[in-house]
């Protein structure tokens, strides 16, 4: 019997290797399952987490407080500015007889397990075919981009993060918008591929999805250059991976396979056009938080 | 048949727990996974040895689905750990904590070095050891906490003073 089982382990484990497809369904079975336990199971470490935020939060109040007015004195002047741009723009724009991009929609949902392990850095999230989720679509939080849906299941689905082995997500870098690979390791901080030899990329460039593929919405911002080993560079996302809590999955079909069959029933937001940077900066993990509450 | 199902459910209830968000960093990602071969060491070391194989299997699999890792992956680790775990609960002469929390030490490090060489078989390149050497670290360091209040209930080691054999 026990010599039964270890056998069954190991050729499950051979036939995940070759990544069988009856393997990927069972799988996706298992998990849409598993998925209303784990919802249930995933509360108290939900409370727990934010408990431990708020009183984290309430030791820092004051040191919070003056943090909060000085950045408030400077969005103000980034508002002003933001505002000139935004009324430049529309001229310009106007003058160009520009087409208007599509507004992009979203869902906003609990992450209820994550991975551990070797394999995999990715996050189960309690949204799936029935709230429109398909798999290729960005995941995003108050703090940026975070990684792409890969499996889709009934009412959860699977989204790989951007540090996972896996993860190759094209990106521009610095101002001068240089194209290059961001490469998941499993580590917390994934490297920049494919950086041309000329390219003038320096600490704290801001790094965002470029688009190219037509897979990922362009300009969601991911994180900044920081030094890695040799001459290479790698990325601090500005998200915190292992710390997600809820997040919000982008309606973003390649142009040339649009869809806009979203499920009946199924809680969806607007972005809207060009502003998925400005979703991701602006409209904060409390945001996020109050669009899953009212799902 | 039945004598299994309050230790299987326990060990269920104990995977399900370990694979919700805990907010972990990364360097701990194995921490929870590897606290769960301590369930099953003392599940199966216990008194009636209740824990059926099966169980053990079933959990490793559901561990493969909630941490998106191939299946079968867990589920040769929690088995590796059960059959230690059998052999020491019928070979052991004495049943002293010092003796369990010693065999539950190899039995850690064995699955934990398992999990490390199979991934890196598996991605055919040598893994990063150091979360799986913390995971095994960080349960073998919490194995007297975790059982010692339970000792007695579960029949690890015996109620009165060590019997006398031979």
């Amino acid at each position: 019997m026990l010599f039964a089982l270890y056998f069954l382990s190991v050729m499950l484990l051979i036939f995940s290797r070759l990544e069988n497809n009856q393997i990927r369904e069972i799988r996706g079975l298992l998990t849409d399952l598993v998925s209303p336990v784990l919802q249930v199971a995933s509360q108290p470490a939900i409370y727990a987490r934010r408990g431990k935020g708020q009183l984290v939060d309430y030791l820092d109040l004051f040191d919070e407080l003056d943090r909060l007015k000085e950045e408030n004195q400077n969005l103000r002047h980034w508002q002003w500015q933001a505002q000139r741009l935004e009324r430049r723009l529309a001229h310009f724009r106007e003058l160009l007889n520009a087409v208007e991009e599509p507004a992009l929609k979203y869902a906003t949902g609990p992450i209820i397990a994550d991975a551990r392990g070797p394999f995999a850095r990715s996050v189960l999230i309690n949204l799936g075919k029935a709230h429109g989720v398909r798999n290729g679509y960005a995941v995003i939080n108050g703090d940026g981009f975070v990684g792409r849906i890969v499996h889709t299941g009934d009412n959860a689905s699977r989204a790989i993060l951007l540090n996972d082995l896996n993860s190759r997500i094209p990106v521009l870098v610095g101002p001068a918008a240089v194209r290059a690979v961001l490469v998941g390791d499993n580590s917390a901080e994934p490297r920049l591929e494919f950086l041309p030899n000329s390219a003038d990329v320096y600490e704290g460039d801001e790094v965002s999805t470029s688009g190219h593929g037509g897979v990922l919405p362009r300009g969601l911002r991911i994180g900044a250059v920081i030094p890695g080993s040799g001459s290479r560079y790698r990325v601090r996302p500005h998200a915190v991976l292992g710390e997600l809590e809820y997040v919000s999955v982008l309606f973003f079909d390649t142009p040339v396979v649009v869809s806009r069959n979203t499920a009946a029933g199924a809680r969806v937001g607007t972005i809207p056009p060009g502003g998925e940077n400005h979703q991701a900066n602006a409209r904060g993990k409390r945001h996020a938080r109050a669009g899953a509450q009212t799902r | 048949m039945t004598k299994g199902i309050v230790p299987s459910l326990i060990l269920f209830l104990a995977v399900a727990v370990a694979a919700v968000p805990w907010a972990l960093p990364a360097a701990a990602s194995f921490i929870l996974p590897l606290l769960l071969i301590i369930f099953i060491f003392a599940l199966t070391t216990q008194r009636n040895r209740e824990l059926p194989a099966v169980s053990v299997f079933a959990a490793g699999l559901l561990m493969d689905v909630l941490t998106a890792g191939p299946l079968g992956y867990w589920a040769i680790i929690f088995l590796l750990t059960h059959t230690l775990a059998s052999v020491y609960s019928r070979r052991a002469r004495q049943k002293r904590f010092g003796n369990l929390w010693l065999a539950f030490a190899v039995t850690a490090a064995v699955a934990a070095f398992s999990g490390w060489a199979i991934a890196s078989i598996y991605f055919v390149r040598v893994i990063d050891w150091q979360p799986m050497f913390i995971g095994g670290a960080v349960a073998i360091a919490l194995f007297p906490l975790m059982v010692w209040p339970l000792r007695r209930p579960l029949g690890l080691v015996p109620a009165g003073p060590p019997a006398r054999r031979g």
